[in-house]
Order: C-alpha cells, then structure tokens, then sequence
C-alpha cells in the first residue's frame, strides 16, 4: 500500500497530512516576522509556556488547548514586555522563564490522578493524537493568517524594518505588534500535535531563515518561506510513513536540509 | 507667532529622574531658514529633535510648529540582508497619506520614482536597500522624509558615514531643495567646517542654548563654551572659522 492509498483508508492518516500542510502554512508566515524581528526567543518562550498550559489544563479538567493558547500568549507579551524595558536581557529571560514554565508543566502533570497523557506527545509531537477539529482549527488558523498578511503586509514589513519610523509614517504598530505575538502563540498551540513543543521553534525560524537567504522582498521571502515548508512538510511526512520515525522530527529534519541546500547555493550575490 | 515663523519653542525643559537633559531651551526658526545645530556628544541634540516631531514624552514647555514636517533620523545600523527595496522603503512616506488597507497604486509609484530624481537615485529605485552604500542610503531617507511634502525638513546627523565628496554633495542636494522648494532645514551635525558653509544660523546646544545665530556671527569663543573638553573639535572649528573671516 502506498501512503496516498492509506491516507484514504485511515481517517488519522489523512488529518495528520492535511494538518502537517495547514501547520507549514501557519508557521511559515508567521516565521518570516520571527526571522526578521529577531524575535526566535518569544516562540521559543511561548511554545513552552504553552506546556504549562496544557498540563494545567489536564490538571483542573477543562479544555487543554485554550489554557495552553492564554498561557502562550500571556507569556509572548510578557517576554516581549521585558525585553523591551531591557533590564533582564532575552538570554537571561530565556534561561529564567523556559525552564520554569516546563517546570510547572511537570508539577501540574504529577497531581493529575488517573490518565496522564505521554509527555513526549506533546514534547515532539504525535500525529495520532490529530483530530478533524484540530485539521478544522488549523483551517481557520491559516484563513485569519493569509488575511492578516495580504491585507497589512505593508504594516508588518515597515514595522520589522524600522519599528520607530514605522510609527513616525502613522503605521499602527502596537497593532502589528500584539497581532503578530497572538498569532505566533496561537500557531504554536494549534501545530504542537504535529510538531511539538521541542521542535515548534524549528516551523517558526528555518522557513523564513532559508527563505532570507534567496529573496529580495518580502513577498518573495513570505513566499518561499511557505513554498519551503510545505514541501518539508511533504517530503517528511512520507518519509515518516516509509522509514516508521515521527513525522514531526521528520519535517524538521527536512527543513534543516532545505538549508542547507539553500545556504550552500546562495553565497550571498543577491543584487 | 509671527508669519514667517515656522518653528517655536519656548522654555521647554525635559529631565531623566534628576539628570537635566535639556533646560530652558526656547528659539525660533523662520521660513526658508538654513539652521545647523551642533554640540558635543550627549548634547541633547536627538532629544530636542525629538520633542519637535512630537516623539517625545514627559517635557515641560511649549513647541509650536506651523508646517508639515519631514524627518530623518539618526542613522543607526541596520540589517544589511533586510529584504526590503528603496522603493519599497521611499513609499514607506507616503504611507500616512493613503493609510491602512488601501494600496499603492500607478500614481504613487510614479510620486516615488519622482522623489528619488529629486534626490539623485533614481537609479536606484529596484535595488534592496542593504546593497547600497552609506551616501547613497541618506539619499533615499531623504526622499523618503520628502515624500510627506514637508516644509520645514529636520535632519539628525545626515553625514554620519560618508565620506568626503558624498558629504558635499549631499549638503549641495539640501541646498538647492531649500532654493528651490523654499524648504526650511534643521541639521544636527558633527561636521561644523560644512555646517559654517552650508547653513546661515548656527544653534550651539550642550543641555542648554548657548548661541543662536547667523553663522557669520559665531565666534570660537561660543564653540569653546559647548565643546570645551572637546579640543580637537574645537580647533577643527577655529580653523574653519579663520578660513571664513580670509574670505
Ligand atoms: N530616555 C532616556 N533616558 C535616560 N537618559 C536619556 C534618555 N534619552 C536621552 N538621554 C540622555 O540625554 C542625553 C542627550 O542625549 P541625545 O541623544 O539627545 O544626545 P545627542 O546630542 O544627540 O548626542 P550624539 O551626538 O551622540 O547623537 C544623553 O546623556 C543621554 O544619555
Ligand atoms: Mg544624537
């Protein structure tokens, strides 16, 4: 049997295909601010706050998913909060905050009586876990995403290049801010199932990292960026399915080598 | 306000918890005026350019402006592989003219295209803004800060990074626009032999106003206030000042 033939006889099969494409659309857009505004660490951050999230919502019994969204985007605002006052460097907060949020996260689990879920679900992701309503989620996800991007693409490439004078020409930029923070925080929480909490950072920065190396505006580098990650996607899902290894270490692996291709084909002569 | 005064600022004071940043600060600056600030590092010179484009908070005092202003800021690094074009970049000005959702169209490129001749670049309207080189850079900041139709234009350390002959033709640029356009111009700049030849009033600021005036009325002896420590721009500053009074 081949894997599109399975795809239509296993139902979670074909949420995991479509789920790994809806997430290498979500988190390529949303990577290419990431990249530019060098803002890799409040992923970072956001993606283990929402572990806390999710054991804490296993803990007091109410849905996982929204406790883990809130406590994304309350920790994307705060690091964003501090690294602006400049008082603690984002290294620090990193080394402060991460560790403290997976503490917790393995605190809330301990108390949690009876079933426990698999910590390594969430920690590299686990495609059994995908359900339609998450496929659904996603869908919805990536329409707001697009829309966001062609609709205030001028926004968010003036606020990434020049935060200050963005402001000074009248952008909104408190607007693109805290947008593109909840939109970094959501797409983590809805890609954890496919890409995990550990291997999220890599969907938010290689995309748009690899695309930087290639593109000369940022419509060029939005669109390579999710050209790459779909691909990835692909090319890591059916790898996983014929080689028996987790799709989501798979897809980051796969994005590691479109890097390097790319790294190596491109010795900086963009004109 | 007086008609042909395009800027006013009275008594303003501006303080970081005790330390006096700017005190008692209060001029005027008329229509079509050339006017060079200058003063030693940590002078104030940003912070007053700030409170005149309205980006700074917490200041006592009054600042009056009857005009629509252009600004370009102190150049700081930026990232050289930014993918971002000078057109792209320039429209970047005309942004708060057409606002949130509606697009740049056929006209507005044109209006870009147009601002970079002004500034001698058009050249290089497809170009990505990391590949330029520093004067080159300042020429399209400048066309960017020209597409808000200013009239009064404020320029924070224009010079920084370029080299000799990009420098003078740079400030020959600034001064046609203010022939031609009837621009008035405010410039911070370190470089006081091309401030004494480009611009007809001088402000020396260091926390306070110590002069203001028309630039053939400065004396060595209203740099040395300012710059004391700094002696060798201070001498830089006489030398000049001794070729001028030769002339
Ligand atoms: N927000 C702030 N908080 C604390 N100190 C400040 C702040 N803004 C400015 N200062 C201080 O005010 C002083 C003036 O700074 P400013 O940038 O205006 O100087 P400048 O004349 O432009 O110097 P340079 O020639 O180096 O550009 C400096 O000592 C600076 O440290
Ligand atoms: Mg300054």
């Amino acid at each position: 049997m081949s894997f599109f033939q399975d795809m239509f006889v296993f139902e979670f099969l074909k949420n995991a295909f479509f789920a790994s494409i809806l997430v290498s659309i979500l988190t390529a857009l949303f990577s290419t601010v990431v990249v530019l505004r060098k803002i890799e660490f409040i992923g970072d951050g956001a993606a283990h706050a929402s572990f806390g999230g999710l054991a804490l919502g296993f803990l007091i019994g109410i849905s996982s998913t929204l406790v883990a969204a809130i406590s994304a985007v309350a920790f994307a605002i705060t690091i964003s909060y501090f690294s602006q006052k400049r008082r603690v460097s984002e290294n620090s907060m990193i080394g402060i905050l991460l560790p403290l949020s997976m503490a917790l996260g393995v605190i809330f689990l301990s108390f949690v009586k009876g079933y426990t879920p698999d910590v390594m679900s969430y920690l590299f992701g686990n495609i059994l876990l995908v359900s339609k309503a998450d496929v659904v989620l996603l869908l919805i996800l990536v329409v707001i995403a697009v829309l966001f991007f062609s609709l205030f693409h001028r926004e968010i490439v003036y606020y990434s290049f020049d935060e200050k004078m963005a402001k000074h020409f009248g952008v909104n930029t408190g607007f693109i801010h805290y947008s593109v923070l909840i939109g970094i925080s959501l797409s983590i929480v809805a890609s954890v199932k496919i890409a995990g909490i550990i291997l999220v950072t890599a969907f938010l920065v290689t995309p748009a990292a690899t695309a930087k190396l290639m593109a000369k505006t940022f419509k060029g580098m939005v669109t390579f960026a999710i050209g790459l990650s779909i691909g990835a996607s692909f090319c890591g899902m059916i790898l996983a399915y014929y080689l028996n290894i987790p799709p989501g270490s798979a897809i980051v692996v796969a994005l590691f080598v479109e890097f390097l291709v790319i790294y190596s084909f491109t010795k900086s002569k963009k004109a | 306000m007086s008609i042909d005064v395009i800027l006013k600022i009275e008594n303003l004071n501006y303080n970081v918890g005790r330390n006096h940043i700017l005190q008692n600060i209060s001029f005027e600056i008329r229509r079509g005026e050339f006017v060079g600030l200058i003063g030693p590092n940590g002078a104030g010179k940003s912070t007053l350019v700030k409170a005149i484009i309205g980006e700074l908070e917490g200041y006592q005092g009054k600042v009056e402006l009857k005009g629509q202003i252009g600004y370009l800021p102190q150049q700081k690094d930026f990232e050289r592989d930014f993918p971002i074009s000078v057109k792209d970049a320039v429209a970047m000005g005309l942004y708060k003219k057409k606002g949130p959702l509606r697009f740049f169209n056929s006209t507005d490129w044109e209006k870009v295209k147009e601002l970079l001749k002004i500034v001698g670049a058009e050249e290089l309207y497809d170009r990505r803004i990391g590949v330029l080189s520093g004067g080159e850079y300042q020429r399209v900041m400048l066309a960017r800060a020209l597409a808000t139709e200013p009239e009064i234009l404020i320029l924070d350390e224009p010079e920084a990074g370029i080299d000799e002959m990009g420098k003078a033709s740079f400030y020959e640029l600034l001064s046609s626009l203010k022939k031609e356009k009837g621009l008035t111009l405010l410039m911070v700049s370190h470089d006081i032999g091309l401030v004494f030849d480009a611009c007809d009033r001088i402000m020396c600021l260091n926390k306070t106003l110590h002069c203001h005036k028309s630039t053939h009325e400065v004396s060595p002896e209203d740099l040395q206030v300012i710059f004391s420590p700094d002696f060798d721009l201070l001498i830089r500053g006489k030398d000049h000042l001794h070729r001028e009074h030769e002339l």
